[in-house]
C-alpha cells in the first residue's frame, strides 16, 4: 500500500489534471445554465496547480543529480523528460483555455464538455511522454485521441467543424489500427511490450532482447516497428500521413487547433522519441534512413503547401506540417542521442509559444463564425492595432527562424545535433526549407505594415483580456526563450542526458 | 481429464434445469389469454415481421451506446478478479472501488445530462 | 495435432487486410468503422495467439486484448457520435461528398 502511495505521489501532476477534468464535468451538472462560463476559469486551476509542481520538480533537480523513478513496474518513467514535456503541454493547454473563454462564450458551445475535454487530452499527452511501455503507450494515445476527435467537433451547429472531427476521427482510427497491429508484432517477436529499463535493472525488455537475441534482423519485429512509426506519424502530421491536417486544422474551432497543433504534436514526438531512442535504440541504422526520407519530404511538402495559402489559418496548419519535419531532423540524429532529445524538448517548447501566440492573433483579428482569416484581413493592421501587429510580426519571425527568436535557437539546437550525427544533407535540406518559409511568414508581417486600408473597411478586433494575456504570454515565452534561453536548455540537455542515463 | 470438465457439465445441467423448471412453473401458474399480439415474437418492442431496412429512432443510439460503454468497461474488472484472491489483496480491492467509482461518476454524468430519458 | 503460432498470424493479417481494404474502399462512414473494427480484431487475435504461444506463463498479451475491446468500444461510441453530428448537418454520411473544406 505504501508503496502505491509513493507512486501515485509521482504522478501527482497528472492527477490533479484528471481531478480537474472530472470536477469540470460534475461542476457542470450542478451549475445553471448562466453560471456555467467560470468553467473556463475552473479548468485553469489544476493547469496552474501541475505546471507548478511540475516546475518546482524540474527546479529541484537543476542543481544538483537528476531523478528517474519507475512507476507501477516499469509502465511509466518519472523523469526530467516527462517533466520537460509536461511543461510544453501544460503551457499549451493554459493558452488554449485562455483563448476559448470568451470564443466557447461567443460560439454558444458547451462549457463544460469542452475543458472537460482539454483536460482529459492533457492528461492523455502527460501519459504518452511518461510511457515506457507500449499499452500504456496505446491507452495513452487513445485517451488523447479521443478527447481530441471530440474537440474538433464541439463546434456541432457548423458543418465545417463537424466536417472535420469525422475526417480526423475516421483516420485517426485507421491509424490507430496500424500502431496496435504493430504493438502485437512487436510484442510476439519479444515477448515484451516493456520498452527499455534505463537503471539497467532488467534485461527482458524490448531494447534489451534485441540485443540479447539478435533479433536485428526479425521479420516479425521490424514489420512492428514500421506499423508503430506510421501510426506515431500520423499523430505527428508527417507526410506522407498528413492528409488530415489542413482540413481538421481549418475545420476545427480556433483555440482547439491551436492546442491541438502545438500538444498533440509535442505529445507525438515525445512518445516518438521514448520508442526510438529507448526502446529501438538498438536497431537505429534501421530506422534512421526512414526518418531521413520522411524529414525531407515533409519539410519540403510542408512548405510547398503553405506557400500557397491565401488563407492564414491554412497557411498556419501547412506550416505546422514543415515544423513537424524539423523536429523529425532532431530524431534522425539518433548517434547524437543526447543533443537530439534535449533539441526536441526545446523546438516543442518554442514551438508551443510561437505557434499559439500565432494562432491567438488570428483569434484577435478574427470574428463571430471564423471570419476574417484572409491574407488580406491584414492589410494595414500595423497602424489600426499596433500591438497585435506587433505580437504577430514576433510570431512570424520567430516560426520563420529569425536570429534572437525562440524558433532560431530552436532549429539552430536541431542542426547542432544533425551536424554531430553526421546528417550534412538533412541539415542543408532544413536550412533550404527555413529560407523557403521565410517567404509566407514575412508575407504576413508585409500585409499588416507596408499596405494601407481604406478607411470604409476596416474591422474591429477582439479585446477580450483573457486574450490580450495569451497574446502577452506567449509573446514573452519566445522573447525569454530566444534571448534567455539558457535555463530551459539546461533542461532540455538534462531531460536529453537521463532519457537513457546507463544506455540500457 | 474429464475430471476437470465436470463444473461444464454441473453448470450445464443447472442451467437447463433452471429454464425448464421455470418455464414449467410458468406454464402451470400462469394464465393464458392468446391474442394476437401477444402470440407474436418478442423483439424489442418493433414489429417483428416487415423490411428489415427500417428506421431506427436516434434515441436507441444513446441508450446502446450507453450500454455497450458500460458493459465493455465490466470486462476490466475480469483479470482484477482472476488475480484478486491470490495477489492483490486490499490494494486491489481498493483500486477496483476506484475503478468502479470512476464509471459510477460517468452513469451520473449520463443520468443528470438526461440521456436515459425516454422524451 | 496442434495448430502452429503462424496459421493464428495468417488468419490475423488476411483480417487486417480486409479491414484495411474495406476502410479504404467504402463509402459510408459506419461501414468505415465497421471495417476499422475488424482491424483491431486481427489484432486480438494476434494478441491471444502471441499470449499462448510466446509468453505461456504471462497474462501480457490476453489482458491487452482486453483494453483494446474496451477501447474499440469507447471509439465506436465516438464514432457514431461524430457520424450522428455530421448527418444532422449534411443529411448523409458519405464520406466521399463530404468536402465542404478543401478549398
Amino acid at each position: 500500500m505504501t508503496t502505491t502511495w509513493r507512486e501515485l505521489g509521482y504522478l501527482t501532476p497528472e492527477l490533479v489534471v484528471l481531478l480537474g477534468a472530472a470536477a469540470v464535468l460534475l461542476l457542470d451538472l450542478f451549475l445553471p445554465r448562466g453560471r456555467r462560463r467560470v468553467l473556463g476559469g475552473v479548468a485553469l486551476v489544476p493547469l496552474g496547480v501541475a505546471l507548478g509542481w511540475v516546475l518546482r520538480a524540474l527546479w529541484a533537480q537543476s542543481g544538483g543529480p537528476s531523478q528517474l523513478h519507475k512507476v507501477f513496474g516499469a509502465l511509466l518513467l518519472r523523469d526530467p523528460y516527462s517533466l520537460g514535456f509536461d511543461v510544453v503541454f501544460l503551457v499549451a493547454a493554459i493558452l488554449g483555455v485562455l483563448l476559448s473563454l470568451r470564443y466557447v462564450e461567443r460560439e454558444a458551445l458547451p462549457a463544460g464538455e469542452y475543458y472537460a475535454l482539454t483536460l482529459f487530452a492533457v492528461f492523455g499527452m502527460m501519459m504518452m511522454a511518461m510511457s515506457a511501455e507500449l499499452i500504456t503507450l496505446f491507452i495513452s494515445y487513445e485517451i488523447l485521441s479521443l478527447a481530441v476527435y471530440v474537440l474538433a467537433g464541439i463546434a456541432r451547429g457548423r458543418a465545417v467543424s463537424a466536417e472535420a472531427s469525422l475526417k480526423y476521427f475516421l483516420l485517426g482510427a485507421f491509424a490507430s489500427g496500424f500502431l496496435v497491429y504493430g504493438i502485437a508484432l512487436v510484442y510476439g517477436a519479444t515477448g515484451t511490450t516493456v520498452l527499455y529499463d534505463p537503471l539497467g535493472q532488467s534485461a527482458s525488455t524490448i531494447s534489451g532482447l534485441i540485443l540479447e537475441r539478435g533479433l536485428f534482423g526479425n521479420a516479425l519485429l521490424l514489420a512492428g516497428l514500421a506499423l508503430l512509426v506510421v501510426g506515431i506519424a500520423f499523430k505527428a502530421a508527417i507526410v506522407p500521413f498528413h492528409a488530415w491536417v489542413p482540413d481538421v486544422y481549418e475545420g476545427a474551432p480556433l483555440p482547439v487547433t491551436a492546442f491541438m497543433s502545438a500538444g498533440v504534436k509535442a505529445a507525438a514526438f515525445a512518445a516518438f522519441a521514448r520508442l526510438l531512442f529507448g526502446g529501438f535504440r538498438n536497431l537505429g541504422e534501421v530506422w534512421q534512413p526512414v526518418l531521413w526520407v520522411l524529414a525531407v519530404l515533409t519539410m519540403v511538402l510542408g512548405n510547398a503547401a503553405a506557400i500557397r495559402q491565401q488563407n492564414v489559418k491554412r497557411m498556419l496548419a501547412y506550416s505546422s506540417i514543415a515544423h513537424a519535419g524539423y523536429l523529425l531532423v532532431a530524431l534522425a540524429a539518433y548517434t547524437a542521442r543526447d543533443v537530439a532529445i534535449g533539441s526536441v524538448l526545446y523546438y516543442a517548447l518554442t514551438y508551443t509559444a510561437m505557434g499559439v501566440g500565432a494562432f491567438a492573433i488570428l483569434l484577435v483579428v478574427g470574428q463571430e463564425g471564423e471570419a476574417n482569416q484572409e491574407l488580406s484581413d491584414y492589410r494595414g493592421l500595423a497602424s489600426r492595432h499596433p500591438w497585435a501587429a506587433a505580437a504577430m510580426g514576433l510570431f512570424m519571425i520567430s516560426l520563420a527562424g529569425f536570429p534572437l527568436t525562440a524558433g532560431f535557437l530552436g532549429k539552430f539546437y536541431i542542426l547542432n545535433a544533425a551536424l554531430r550525427a553526421d546528417l550534412d544533407g538533412l541539415a542543408v535540406v532544413l536550412g533550404l526549407a527555413s529560407v523557403v518559409s521565410w517567404y509566407y511568414y514575412l508575407r504576413v508581417v508585409w500585409f499588416m505594415y507596408m499596405t494601407e486600408v481604406p478607411k470604409a473597411a476596416v474591422r474591429p478586433i477582439s479585446r477580450a483580456t483573457s486574450l490580450g494575456v495569451a497574446v502577452a504570454v506567449a509573446a514573452l515565452l519566445v522573447i525569454a526563450l530566444g534571448v534567455f534561453p539558457s535555463t530551459a536548455l539546461a533542461v532540455a540537455q538534462m531531460a536529453g542526458h537521463t532519457l537513457l542515463p546507463l544506455g540500457y | 481429464m474429464l475430471k476437470e470438465y465436470f463444473p461444464i457439465l454441473l453448470m450445464l445441467v443447472l442451467a437447463i434445469g433452471f429454464g425448464v423448471t421455470m418455464i414449467f412453473l410458468s406454464s402451470l401458474a400462469g394464465r393464458k389469454t392468446a391474442t394476437a399480439t401477444k402470440t407474436a415474437p418478442y423483439e424489442c418492442g418493433s414489429l417483428p415481421v416487415g423490411s428489415a431496412r427500417l428506421r431506427f429512432d436516434v434515441k436507441f443510439y444513446v441508450v446502446a451506446i450507453l450500454f455497450i460503454l458500460f458493459d465493455v468497461e465490466a470486462v476490466l474488472l475480469w483479470p482484477w478478479a482472476v488475480l484478486q484472491a491470490q495477489q492483490l489483496k486490499l490494494t486491489g480491492l481498493v483500486e477496483a472501488a476506484v475503478f468502479v467509482g470512476i464509471l459510477l461518476l460517468g452513469y451520473l454524468y449520463a443520468l443528470r445530462k438526461g440521456a436515459l430519458e425516454w422524451e | 495435432m496442434e495448430i502452429p503460432l503462424s496459421w493464428y498470424l495468417i488468419l490475423a493479417a488476411i483480417l487486417f487486410a480486409v479491414g484495411v481494404y474495406g476502410a479504404l474502399a467504402r463509402r459510408n462512414a459506419i461501414a468505415i468503422l465497421m471495417s476499422i473494427e475488424l482491424m483491431l480484431n486481427a489484432v486480438n487475435i494476434n494478441l491471444v495467439a502471441f499470449a499462448r504461444y510466446v509468453t505461456p506463463r504471462e497474462l501480457t498479451g490476453q489482458i491487452f486484448a482486453i483494453f483494446i475491446m474496451m477501447l474499440a468500444a469507447a471509439e465506436a461510441a465516438v464514432g457514431l457520435g461524430l457520424v450522428l453530428t455530421v448527418y444532422r448537418n449534411l443529411r448523409h454520411i458519405q464520406v466521399d461528398e463530404i468536402n465542404l473544406l478543401r478549398s
